[in-house]
């Protein structure tokens, strides 16, 4: 049987979400032996002329005119396209700056000096806005083992669906006892599951960072944070640090 | 007192001996059963549905849409999700895994001796095709039947080649009915409401029978009381989420009843007195 | 039962009793984890530490329902069906979790399916139940029948001075005793049954037919706008059944793998969503009433025996303090004289 061909590109991104793949890799060589990588992020920055890609994954956000071209070319030659890592779905960290438009030229001379031309966009868009995407990935970083069993299912042809309730359910699986009730704000209840909640498991409250989850109680959310004597804007700024500044609504 | 029916999640597997496209996007399997006492135990009545699965990829629910009294069974699918995309790359030869029968078909021997009008809808024809089988091959015990099936384009008919097997029963009237109008459909156009409302029936001596989309059944229901069939004698066919097939997973609840185990076919007269909104 | 089913052990010789039992089979008992305790298998000679025992934070539903069972095994085309039938015990359970176990036999052994998988698991436990001495916070077993055993279980433990009164409930909790009969001593009898003093409750007396009446009421709309959707309540619930079937491949081998058993929760979306991507119950005001007719009235209604064992785990776990108890309440004042 053809192994199918693909590819990784990274973009705006601290590469965290790679290090979860190699981590993958090292434990379950049996699913990355079943691909044909073609092109890896550190070995080739862009397609190679002809290269047709049945998966792409691509990282990172598009913060500039050569993330968004380098998204449409893969688009064009990829049957799938996975958007990975909270900054491919969301924005993410590089998206910090969005709700500061119009103060980026400023920003931008003050950290590189004025020398420096701008050549960033004044925000950073998830991979999404740009191109169709066929899975979202997200995570900061990813979740080793949803890499891992959306390439299995994919091998097996079936289309992954991404999980559309909060985090609560992987915390409870995982037998957390629930910290939200210890009176720590975690934001679990109002984030896409998928991650199994290592972080709860850790007893750290969740921040958020697999991004917000489409249908959450964002009313009582905000009443049971106001109760802990936390505002709407700062439950924003908790959470906007990965999606630029909006919540889902 | 009634024996405890025994179940595990193992499938039984069959071959798919045929495939047939139907419609683009819809596909008729017809299986045989690798063991002829899997096919004895699956015994099934029009309107029962069975559980279908591709190991690894997951299983589906597809009512029957075969005569009972065929050795070999046929399930039409639509591919619209992981496990009907993977039924649509199989070919002839191929094994797929198969449980039930589950359900509680039609009820065919309470409306012996009645006239009968079935309604289909889009992909809710199967289970009626079934239904339809049974009556015909016991003409005698039924009066007038009638069949409407609806469609919303010409290329989403199905069952071309049954139609003129069908016809050629004495008192069957087929009717099929394209939602949108075009050049190579000659026949009639309409919703499958606009039809019913045309028939001239004996209400005291009719069933109603009907499958397809929640809004259609609403729609159809609400005809067939129009012509005067009682609640008691209209059964429709619903859809809703299974996986156990037994009623004990949860899915498929509607308030308290199953529609696995206390349906899929209930009477108009007990959904009305379900606790929770049915369409 | 007889005469010669009543027995006594002092507190100091019950590690011993336990001890004993982990040896013949596996042994689930409270065990100090989290914010209280989790049923877990105790180790070998594992101390047994029921200090500030009430009832334990999940319940033991996952005994007989384990997150991931594997049901069906499947290696190419050679499929199999897969059951546990090690013998186990669950010790110190309570007895409102003991109802809601008979409540789940109903569920998966009765209305003449038997689940076999299910069955397996429950011929194999054997049930050390451990009678109450004081209610948690959020208890209302009173009001809900639960808090006291006829029967379902094996032996039953109620704490009395310095040991514990211990009722044999079936042969095999004969057995089990006559096998450490050392530390037992015959009794004459049981000590009269006390109350644990539930601070809350639910009126139940024609409860179903006020909750019918309630049906289109803005009381659900009102709780589902608090509902965070978390699913929390069903996942501590001792009777929340539901479950899925998951076909999971193995990453090693992609042509091997499992078909298994994950817990479900209504109270999320995709639930009810079926091929198309079709939700049947879209708003959370459905989903909400959902688990709350089930819970009260629906049970009753097709197992004879109301889906809620007043565990009160649920009011206990939900972040927005939705209290099936005042829900109940509300819906009595607003629709049991109309």
């Amino acid at each position: 049987m053809v192994k199918p061909k693909v590819a990784f590109f990274g973009m705006t991104s601290c590469k965290g979400c790679y290090f979860q793949l190699l981590l993958a890799n090292e434990k379950l060589p049996a699913i990355f032996g079943s691909i044909d990588i073609v092109d890896f992020w550190m070995l080739n920055e862009k397609p190679k002329d002809d290269d047709m890609y049945d998966i792409a994954f691509i990282d990172g956000a598009v913060s500039n005119h050569e993330n968004a071209e380098l998204v449409r070319n893969v688009r064009e030659r990829s049957k799938y396209v996975i958007a990975f890592g909270t900054c491919a779905c969301h924005g993410g960290i590089p998206a910090v700056r969005n709700p500061d438009e119009r103060k980026h030229s400023a920003y931008h001379k003050l950290v590189y000096g004025k020398d420096i031309k701008v050549k960033s966009y004044p925000h950073a868009d998830p991979v999404s806005r740009h191109i169709h995407v066929d899975y979202e990935m997200t995570g900061c970083p990813i979740n080793e083992r949803e890499a891992v069993e959306v390439i299995r299912d994919l091998l097996l042809g079936k289309k992954p669906v991404a999980p559309d309730y909060p985090v609560c359910v992987d915390c409870k699986k995982a037998g957390v006892s629930c910290l939200f009730k210890e009176g720590t704000l975690c934001m679990g209840p109002v984030t896409r599951a998928g991650c199994n909640a290592p972080c709860p498991a850790s007893r750290t409250a969740c921040d958020g960072c697999r991004g917000p989850l489409p249908d959450a109680n964002w009313n009582e959310m905000e009443k049971l944070m106001k109760e802990h004597g936390i505002e709407k804007k700062t439950m924003n700024m908790m959470l906007g640090k990965y999606t630029g500044g909006k919540m889902a609504k | 007192m009634p024996k405890s029916d025994r179940h595990t999640y193992k499938p039984v597997p069959a071959e798919v001996v045929r495939i047939i496209d139907e419609a683009p996007g819809i596909k008729t399997f017809r299986l045989r059963f690798e063991r002829p006492g899997d096919r004895k135990r699956f015994d099934f009545l029009p309107g029962q549905f069975g559980l279908f699965s591709l190991m690894g990829i997951g299983e589906a629910t597809f009512s029957m849409c075969s005569s009972p009294r065929e050795e070999e069974i046929e399930i039409s699918v639509r591919n619209v999700g992981n496990t009907t995309d993977a039924m649509f790359t199989m070919k002839k030869g191929d094994l797929i895994g198969v449980r039930g029968p589950y359900g509680k078909g039609f009820p065919l021997d309470v409306v012996k001796g009645k006239d009968v009008v079935i309604v289909a809808g889009g992909i809710g024809f199967p289970p009626l095709v079934s239904v339809l089988e049974y009556l015909l091959f016991r003409r005698k015990d039924y009066g007038k039947i009638w069949v409407i099936y609806g469609v919303k384009t010409v290329d989403d008919i199905v069952y071309r080649y049954k139609g003129p097997r069908w016809r050629k029963h004495k008192d069957v009237t087929i009717t099929t009915t394209v939602e949108k109008k075009c050049r190579e459909w000659n026949g009639c156009t309409g919703m499958v409401t606009d039809h019913i409302r045309k028939l001239k029936i004996n209400p005291a001596n009719t069933a109603g029978f009907s499958c397809g989309p929640p809004v259609m059944l609403k729609f159809v229901s609400e005809e067939f009381q129009k012509l005067g069939i009682e609640p008691e004698n209209i059964h429709l066919s619903l859809e809703r989420m299974m996986q156990c097939g037994i009623g004990k997973c949860g899915h498929c609840n509607i308030g308290d009843k199953y529609v696995c185990r206390d349906g899929p076919v209930f009477s108009l007269a007990e959904l009305r007195r379900m606790q929770e909104d049915v369409w | 039962m007889t005469q010669d089913s009543y027995y006594f052990i002092e507190k100091k010789d019950l590690q011993g009793f336990i001890d004993a039992l982990t040896l013949k089979m596996s042994v689930f008992a409270p065990v100090r984890k989290g914010r209280g305790f989790r049923f877990e298998k105790l180790k070998n000679k594992q101390k047994l530490d029921l200090n500030g025992y009430i009832n334990t934070e999940f319940p033991p539903k996952s005994i007989l329902m384990p997150e991931g069972e594997a049901l069906v095994r499947y290696k190419e085309s050679m499929i199999c069906e897969v059951f546990d039938d090690v013998k186990k015990a669950v010790f110190a359970i309570r007895p409102c979790d003991v109802h809601a176990m008979l409540l789940l036999d109903k569920v998966m052994m009765g209305h003449g399916d038997i689940e076999e998988h299910y069955e397996a698991r429950r011929k194999n436990l054997i049930v050390i139940a451990m009678n109450c001495t004081e209610a948690g916070e959020n208890c209302f077993c009173e009001s809900m029948e639960t808090d006291r055993l006829y029967g379902g279980f094996d032996l039953l433990f109620t704490e009395n001075g310095n040991g514990y009164h211990v009722e044999a409930g079936s042969e095999e909790g004969k057995k089990i005793i006559d096998d450490s009969a050392k530390l037992f001593r015959k009794s004459s009898g049981m000590p009269a049954k006390t109350k644990p003093g539930c601070t809350k409750k639910i009126d139940t007396a024609g409860l179903p037919e006020i909750m019918k009446k309630a049906a289109n009421s803005s009381i659900w709309e009102d709780t589902a706008k608090r509902c965070l959707s978390c699913a929390s309540c069903t996942f501590v619930c001792p009777t929340c059944y539901c479950f899925s079937l998951k076909h999971e491949p193995d990453v090693t081998d992609l042509k091997n793998g499992e078909v298994k058993r994950e817990m479900d929760y209504c109270m999320l979306l995709r639930f009810s969503k079926v091929a198309g991507d079709y939700v049947f119950r879209q708003h959370r005001t459905e989903r909400v009433k959902q688990f709350f007719y089930h819970k009260l009235v629906y049970g009753l209604e097709n197992e004879g025996k109301n889906h809620c064992v007043g565990c009160g785990r649920c009011i206990t776990e939900c972040m927005a303090g939705i209290d099936i108890t005042e829900e109940a309440a509300k819906v009595r004042k607003k629709y049991a004289k109309v």
